[in-house]
């Protein structure tokens, strides 16, 4: 069954829009088709939650915003990760695996 | 086109709640209507596709305050961080203006420490003698008698038989005591020093609720006419002569062939009259009977609810008729109570305050001073600050940097004094 992602772990959101946006600039649409894709429909996002972390991880300085056009010529804004954004990835991510690493062993043990 | 961050702020362009509304708007239509399209590509109706569309989105309007709150709380931000830089930039500016011209700086810098110094250390004094309480327990509640003498003034000079009179007969006090003070040669340890000595009547560590520091005040077996002599010193004398030590009890004083043994210590800064290092019993010594033998000062600490005035009436009562029994056996006509500490500051309380109002006087001239010279430093920095309008300062941006030199200035005056 598909997960709302906003159900998981806080700050789960936050990495995953960041990870995403390593692949270049993307307006909020095509970021949640990535992650949708990517995690093999088992995570779906509530595309408002999906803007509240843009605007939230903006203040904060990891991702800027610019408007521009989409393939279908129409104005988009447009969301890319600055050098900020990258650090703050590769330090949530490590934590991430190591969460996700401990979770996974007590849940393998008998 | 996107405008960097900053330069919006930089050329006051608007930043308005209605953009940040159009532009999110402008964003959510367009991510759904990329998903109805998607939707309607796959098959699906195009009015179902909307609904699942608006469905999946979420709350809208809840998206909208949540932006906004990121977006006010961001703009306070700003402007804290934009206030403060400016207030470095000014303070740095100021130090910098201050290094240019050492020789006006330093004349504004001495100009107000001269005035500053002047009056806090005016200031200090006037504080510690007339505002501060006395240093005793209670210390409104002790008083000084007066006496009006044959002139009609009053002094606070009483004889033997009237504070005997006067004590045996108010009501007014809970304890009473008569003192006389002088500086007498004192011998101890082989060295002679002339030492501020009183001799105290029975009652006067009562009236100023003292407790020894060391040792005891006098037994009433010291009190009596002719007893061995016994003296209490202060704590200042006790650290200088004996350096603290407890051996100090039971040690002797000479004054000329009479043999004083201390019996105890006064508790520190609390001596009275001002400076006094040796203490007596008065009773030692006979009693006059002259009522116009004025050889005495009388102190007394108001009974429990007993107030000022109350007193003031006993003992006004009783000296009257004293003055109408003894008639010209005695000088005194009538008197009056006052709070120690008034009869202690009352003759230099006019003087104090004409010297605290003199050197705020100074200070104010030496501040006018520092304006002229600023203001003639001023004329010649017309055209900066010219050119600070001309490229677009505020009236109040220019009063804040103008300001922190003048209070880079103040302060170092203040360092200076």
């Amino acid at each position: 069954m598909p997960r709302d992602a906003s159900d998981l772990l806080h700050g789960t959101l936050d990495v995953l829009v960041l990870k995403t946006l390593t692949w270049g600039p993307m307006h909020g649409y095509a970021i949640a088709e990535w992650i949708e894709e990517r995690g093999d429909g088992e995570l779906v996002i509530v595309d408002a939650a999906l803007y509240k972390a843009l605007h939230r991880l903006e203040d904060a300085g990891a991702i800027e915003s610019e408007w521009g056009y989409s393939e279908n010529n129409r104005r988009a804004k447009y969301y890319a990760l600055t050098t900020r954004g990258r650090a703050q990835l590769r330090a949530e991510a490590a934590t991430w695996r190591r969460y996700a690493t401990a979770v996974g062993r007590i849940l393998g043990s008998t | 086109m996107r405008i960097p961050r900053g330069v919006r702020r930089v050329f006051r362009l608007p930043t308005t709640r209605e953009r940040l509304v159009r532009e999110l708007d402008d964003e959510v239509r367009f991510h759904i209507e990329t998903r109805v399209e998607r939707l309607v590509a796959r098959g699906m109706p195009r009015d179902d596709a909307y609904t699942e569309a608006m469905r999946r989105f979420g709350d809208v309007d809840e998206l909208r305050s949540y932006c906004q709150t990121i977006e006010v709380t961001h703009m306070q931000r700003m402007e804290l961080r934009e206030r403060i830089g400016g207030l470095a930039q000014d303070l740095r500016y100021a130090l910098r203006q201050i290094h240019k011209a050492p020789a006006f700086s330093a004349i504004a810098a001495l100009t107000l420490a001269l005035g500053i110094g002047a009056t806090t250390s005016i200031f200090s004094v006037v504080s510690g003698v007339l505002l501060k309480p006395l240093p005793f327990r209670e210390p409104d509640r002790i008083v000084q008698l007066l006496g009006q003498d044959a002139k009609g003034n009053l002094q606070g000079r009483y004889t033997d038989p009237t504070f005997d009179d006067v004590a045996a007969q108010s009501h007014s006090f809970s304890a009473l005591a008569e003192y006389q003070f002088g500086v007498s040669t004192i011998q101890v340890g082989g060295e002679a020093y002339p030492l501020k000595t009183a001799s105290v009547s029975r009652g006067y560590f009562d009236v100023f609720g003292l407790t020894p520091a060391a040792g005891r005040f006098f037994a009433p077996d010291e009190q009596v006419l002719n007893a061995s002599p016994a003296a209490v010193i202060s704590y200042d004398f006790w650290q200088r002569q004996f350096g603290g030590a407890k051996s100090a009890i039971g040690a002797s004083l000479f004054r000329g062939s009479q043999r004083l043994i201390i019996v105890g210590v006064l508790p520190p800064h609390l001596e009275y009259p001002a400076g006094v290092d040796v203490l007596t019993p008065r009773e030692t010594r006979p009693k006059s009977t002259s009522r116009t033998a004025y050889n005495w000062l009388a102190v007394a600490r108001l009974a429990p609810g007993v107030s000022l005035p109350k007193a003031q009436v006993d003992l006004s009562t009783i000296l009257k008729r004293l003055k109408a029994t003894y008639g010209d056996y005695t000088w005194t006509s009538d008197g009056t109570v006052v709070p120690l500490r008034d009869r202690i500051v009352g003759p230099i309380k006019p003087m104090l305050l004409l010297i605290l109002a003199a050197s705020l006087v100074l200070l104010l001239i030496a501040c006018a001073n520092v304006a002229n010279l600023l203001v003639a430093r001023m004329a010649s920095r017309e055209g900066e600050i010219a050119v600070r309008l001309a490229l677009g300062a505020g009236r109040g941006r220019l009063a804040q940097q103008l300001l922190a030199e003048s209070s880079i200035l103040a302060l170092l005056g203040c360092v200076g004094c």
